[in-house]
């Protein structure tokens, strides 16, 4: 295991490991999606007060999940980076900072559609929807910063520390519509006897789910790839497999 | 069919949310596309030189 991890650890064997992962984890994502898509939109039924937008919820939650998600992934690679100094963790900080500022925008948009209809407004500044577009200026963040400093890594532990520190906004985001008084719903009870969302509507949401961690891998691993190309472009490793092709 | 488009009424903004949600997933992958031809096509220029 350990082995496995420290040949993984080095650029060229990553690079030529992850590309015969990548065609079958997007095609995963692509079946995910159509199956949820067509679970969500056709098969669930409507929602018994709010009708048919409620179905918003299919992009919406595992948007605002992943948002948070792919910020975990970051910060936990950044901690890597600083301890350990390894360049493969510095690139999933700097690529995952553009893949989940994306979800947090989608989460942010979608919600502001699924508001209007249901609550009359788009936007309210209250605990959940500040605090989920303060992870959005997190990740500018530690985008500007990879942007700034030119030495990538330097900007790497720069970024690394910026996106460490930034994890004390994850649980306030979980917890913000438990702590204040909100418009937003309060958090699903999935683990319990009783949830509090039907199986009909739940399935649909989990396949969802799904494949967004799937595309969230796939895209990861391809930004990942091109990243250490663009680093290693003046090594022979490259050059040579270049002429191969 | 047409009921289905409808939405309750509702259409811009559950169709809104699913296109946005649609067009930025694509656009990740298709610019780490671009993004990949251009480094190879700047890496063999440099091997030519």
């Amino acid at each position: 295991m350990w082995k496995f991890l420290h040949r993984l650890s080095s650029l060229k064997y990553f690079y030529e490991w992850s590309g015969k992962w990548v065609p079958w984890l997007l095609g995963l994502t692509a079946v995910l999606m159509l199956v949820g898509l067509y679970w969500g939109l056709l098969v669930a039924p409507a929602d018994y007060q709010q009708g048919e937008s409620y179905r918003i919820i299919y992009v919406h939650v595992p948007s605002a999940w992943m948002s948070m998600f792919v910020y975990v992934v970051m910060a936990g690679a950044g901690f890597v980076a600083i301890v350990w100094r390894t360049k493969l963790s510095e690139i999933v900080v700097s690529e995952c900072a553009i893949i989940g500022a994306t979800f947090t925008a989608l989460a942010l948009v979608t919600g502001m559609l699924w508001g209007k209809p249901t609550w009359g407004t788009y936007w309210q500044w209250d605990a959940r929807m500040t605090s989920e577009l303060i992870l959005l200026f997190l990740y500018f963040g530690i985008i500007a910063v990879h942007s700034v400093i030119e030495e990538p890594r330097t900007a790497a532990r720069v970024a690394s520390i910026l996106a460490i520190i930034g994890v004390i906004n994850i649980p306030i985001i979980h917890y913000s519509v438990t702590w204040w008084s909100s418009l937003h719903q309060p958090n699903m009870q999935l683990i319990s006897k009783t949830p509090s969302v039907h199986p009909s509507m739940l399935y649909p949401l989990l396949v969802m789910a799904t494949a967004f961690q799937f595309y969230f891998v796939s895209l990861l691993l391809i930004r990942m790839r091109n990243a250490i190309l663009y680093r290693e472009r003046i090594t022979n490793w490259v050059k040579n497999s270049l002429a191969r092709d | 069919m047409q009921e289905f488009f409808y939405m309750d009424g509702k259409a811009l903004y559950v169709w809104g949310s699913y296109g946005v949600t649609l067009v930025a997933l694509l656009a990740g992958l298709a610019l780490a596309r671009l993004r990949k031809k251009r480094i190879l096509r700047e890496i063999k220029e440099s091997l030519e030189q």
